[in-house]
């Protein structure tokens, strides 16, 4: 019986007793059956070889084996016949392999539950960041999981006190609706809602509800993706406002063409300077009508993001004083004095020439447009080290801009009341000159201007062109 | 027929051919470049009509419509408004004013002193009525 004993001291700290079990079997060729039977029993406990094993020690190893030998020769068996110490080392080898292969397998199984809880932990985070509203509702519609956006836009909490069911109401009904109506159309089910301003959100919502299913292809849940679409009702409403002004805008000079057109047409321009007056007329407000169109395709394609510029080095120090001598004339007529003062350094910038001109010769024609009878006009140009930037400006003795007209004079179609008076230009010149200063070339353009005592509108415009393009 | 007959726009062209086209027609014409102008002119020298544009800066042809209404020594004046479609005019405001008809730019001077006919010889005919 003392070998069943050692035997069970040895299985006692195993967790593999099919080894055992081998050892057992080579064990009874030699040492009869009594002796295998032992070992065997033995074989689903297990310890102290274990503890061999843990120690990786000889001695033990040693009384191991003196113990085995012991038992076999109580039981009458040769030790040395049975081979026990081969076996005992294959025994201790195969068991020392299993242990190993065990612990890398939990190892495994650790890590793998690291790694599922860290995959799960950034989905949440993912959706809980998402720019998009998202939410996600189990089997049961109730919900699980949300982002910021979504949870925002249903009216619900963010995170796990909006977990749940959806509270109770007219909004929830209609979606929940929707809920069923798409997870019965099966995995490529789809419905698309529309929620109106108001309800816990306050807001105007489109839905799109989406069912999941499993792999068995049961529905377990649903996916929604909630859209704010009030941005989108703003984007509308400005177009349909800019669409207004600028038809009145299209129809002012259209007026003048059409009734023009027909007093000639009618006869009533009797004489030959009366005909002349409705022919100048015509051209002049076509031209107008040219330009308008001009201005206006031009400011949308950049804000749609389609104009291409043609980068080169610019030298905007020559461009002004090119610019200044093309609008003297019409700067002499008014007996204006217009000055350039252009500073002595490396006035080179990074940019569109064309398009610079454009701005410079929108801020040189308004000074003259805008500026009485022998005022005075002092366009400057500099460089700015601090910021890297050439700045540009046209200094006017004109009639000014009220303080909180200011920012104002750089939207569309945008008129001070009493400019009206002196002039008719587009609306769109400053408008299209912000585009081209800010969307184009990464600069700046701002006026300073005292009522009464005169304007000063200045841009500054980076040297070197930092590369990509700021969104339109 | 022909009478007193006050144009009221902010664009010089549009002042200038409905000047021609009325005077042509043997009315006598004054020209207003928005409503406080329009309303300046008045005080001294009181039109049978008066045509105004209705997007002005200062006082716009609505506004100018209502002061009109307003005066008793004005009240009485017709007036035919040149509108544009998409300005969203609210009409209902006045309708207890001197609002006789309204033409839409870009108009037909033809069509405007049609207009302006009709509505003298309408006040005409009421007047010899009454």
């Amino acid at each position: 019986m003392q070998a069943a004993t050692i035997a069970r001291s040895i299985a006692t700290g195993l967790t593999a007793g099919a080894a055992i079990g081998a050892v057992a079997a080579v064990v009874s060729r030699a040492a009869g059956d009594a002796a295998a039977t032992s070992l065997g029993a033995a074989a689903g406990t297990g310890a102290a070889v274990g503890t061999v094993l843990a120690l990786g020690c000889s001695a033990a190893r040693e009384r191991l084996l003196a113990r085995v030998r012991d038992a076999l020769a109580e039981d009458g068996a040769d030790a040395r016949v049975v081979g026990v110490e081969g076996a005992v080392d294959a025994l201790l080898a195969r068991l020392a392999h299993e242990r190993q292969a065990t612990q890398a397998v939990r190892r495994g199984l650790e890590i793998d539950s690291r790694v599922a809880r860290s995959e799960l932990d950034r989905l949440r985070r993912a959706v809980g960041h998402a720019p998009e509203g998202l939410v996600v509702l189990d089997g049961a519609d109730e919900v699980v999981l949300t982002s910021t956006a979504g949870a925002a836009r249903l009216g619900i909490p963010d995170g796990d006190e909006g977990k749940g069911p959806l509270p109770p109401g007219g909004e929830t009904d209609i979606v929940l609706r929707a809920v069923r109506e798409a997870r019965a159309e099966g995995p490529a089910g789809e419905r698309r809602l529309e929620l109106p301003e108001g309800g816990r959100a306050n807001i105007e919502r489109e839905i799109t509800v989406r069912p999941l299913h499993d792999a068995e292809g049961r529905p377990d849940g649903s996916v929604l993706l909630v859209r704010d679409l009030s941005h989108e009702r703003e984007l509308g409403r400005m177009t349909s406002e800019f669409v207004a002004k600028a038809s009145h805008e299209l129809r002012t000079p259209l007026s003048s063409i059409t009734a023009y057109a027909e007093m000639l047409v009618d006869g009533e321009a009797q004489d030959d300077a009366a005909r002349r007056e409705c022919y100048e007329v015509i051209e002049g407000e076509a031209s107008r009508l040219g330009r308008l169109i001009d201005d206006m395709l031009d400011i949308s394609r950049i804000e749609a993001g389609l104009t291409r510029v043609e980068r080169t080095s610019v030298d905007l120090g020559d461009l002004m004083r090119r610019t200044v001598e093309s609008i003297q004339p019409q700067a002499h007529e008014k007996e204006q004095h217009l000055q350039a003062r252009v500073a002595e350094v490396d006035l080179r910038v990074e940019g569109d020439r064309d398009m610079l001109q454009r701005v410079i010769v929108n801020l040189l024609s308004n000074a003259v447009k805008y500026t009485p009878e022998g005022g005075r006009i002092v366009a400057s140009v500099d460089s700015d080290n601090l910021t890297g930037s050439i700045v540009l400006a046209v200094e006017d003795t004109g009639m000014g801009i009220p303080p909180d007209r200011l920012e104002k004079v750089f939207e569309k179609f945008y008129r001070i009341e009493n400019y009206e008076r002196m002039a008719r230009g587009t609306g769109l010149g400053l408008n299209l000159c912000r585009h081209i200063v800010e969307s184009l070339h990464a600069g700046q353009i701002g006026v300073e201007s005292e009522l009464g005592r005169g304007s000063k509108f200045w841009i500054s415009v980076p040297m070197r062109h930092a590369g990509g393009r700021a969104a339109a | 027929m022909p009478g007193r007959i006050l144009v009221v726009d902010d664009e010089s062209h549009i002042r200038q051919v409905l000047t021609l086209k009325l005077r042509n027609a043997e009315f006598e014409v004054e020209a207003a470049e928005d409503g406080e102008d329009a309303l300046a002119r008045i005080a001294g020298w009181k039109p049978d009509l008066v045509i105004t544009d209705l997007q002005m800066p200062y006082l716009d042809g609505a506004a100018l419509i209502e002061r009109l209404a307003v005066d008793p020594a004005t009240a009485d004046i017709p007036v035919l408004l040149l509108t544009a479609r998409g300005y969203g005019l609210d009409t209902s405001r006045l309708a207890e004013t001197g609002l006789r008809d309204m033409v839409a730019k870009p108009f037909s001077p033809r069509q405007v002193l049609d207009k302006v006919r009709e509505i003298l010889s309408g006040d005409a005919a009421r007047g010899e009525a009454a």
